[in-house]
């Protein structure tokens, strides 16, 4: 695996839920952003994210269907069992209304968040001081 | 156990094994299709998928409604 590839892999429970918990909250926003393109089953989700990201992350089972079980049990995505087009029974998340603003929301959120950790990492006076 | 749940297995694990199960099926022929032989495609999507059973296990605690959630975003939203 590429070493600089942000994988979520795991090898014990505690390590699971560590990720997972660590993950939770861009995960989420990455499955709801995903989800905006249509529905999807996890495993074209998975692609989808490492693909949309020139394969810089790859969401691994263990951290994927937490969240879009989770997702589904507050309302912000909805499932449906489906035929895909190789005629297999797979499981179809759809983004909710709800999981619309949640996604306007945690959007807006994380480029608040992204612009404070930027102007701490681009903070040129205290570089110049030390 | 009670009789609910002795008369109908849980159907909720099931499906949730046949949607892992799916999940590792589209791997493997995803990888045969790019020209991997079978072998070595199963090896591959197995080892990328992980340990079925735990990743059963860590969904299956998602249903509760009590599963604490520790998430920073979820910090930024309470505020």
């Amino acid at each position: 695996m590429d070493g600089r590839r942000l994988s979520t892999a795991m090898n014990s429970k505690a390590t699971y839920r560590n990720r997972v918990e660590l993950l939770q909250g861009t995960l989420d926003m990455l499955i709801l952003q995903s989800l905006q393109w249509g529905p999807q089953h996890g495993y074209a989700l998975s692609q989808a994210i490492r693909l949309k990201s020139s394969d810089a992350l790859q969401v691994e089972t263990g951290s994927l269907y937490p969240a879009l079980h989770r997702l589904e049990r507050q309302g912000w995505v909805s499932s449906e069992w489906r035929l895909t087009e190789s005629k297999q029974r797979a499981r179809f998340y759809a983004i909710t209304p709800a999981g619309k603003v949640q996604l306007a929301d945690d959007h807006s959120r994380w480029r608040q968040m992204v612009e404070a950790i930027d102007a701490i990492m681009q903070d040129k006076s205290s570089e110049a001081q030390s | 156990m009670n009789w609910w749940k002795r008369l109908f297995p849980d159907r909720r694990k099931q499906l949730l094994d046949e949607e892992l199960q799916g999940h590792l099926r589209m791997a493997i022929e995803d990888r045969i299709a790019q020209g991997q032989p079978r072998d070595e495609a199963h090896a591959s999507a197995m080892k990328e998928f992980g340990n079925l059973a735990l990743v059963e296990d860590v969904t299956r605690e998602q249903w509760d409604w009590r599963a604490a959630s520790v998430d920073p975003m979820e910090a930024l939203r309470s505020e």
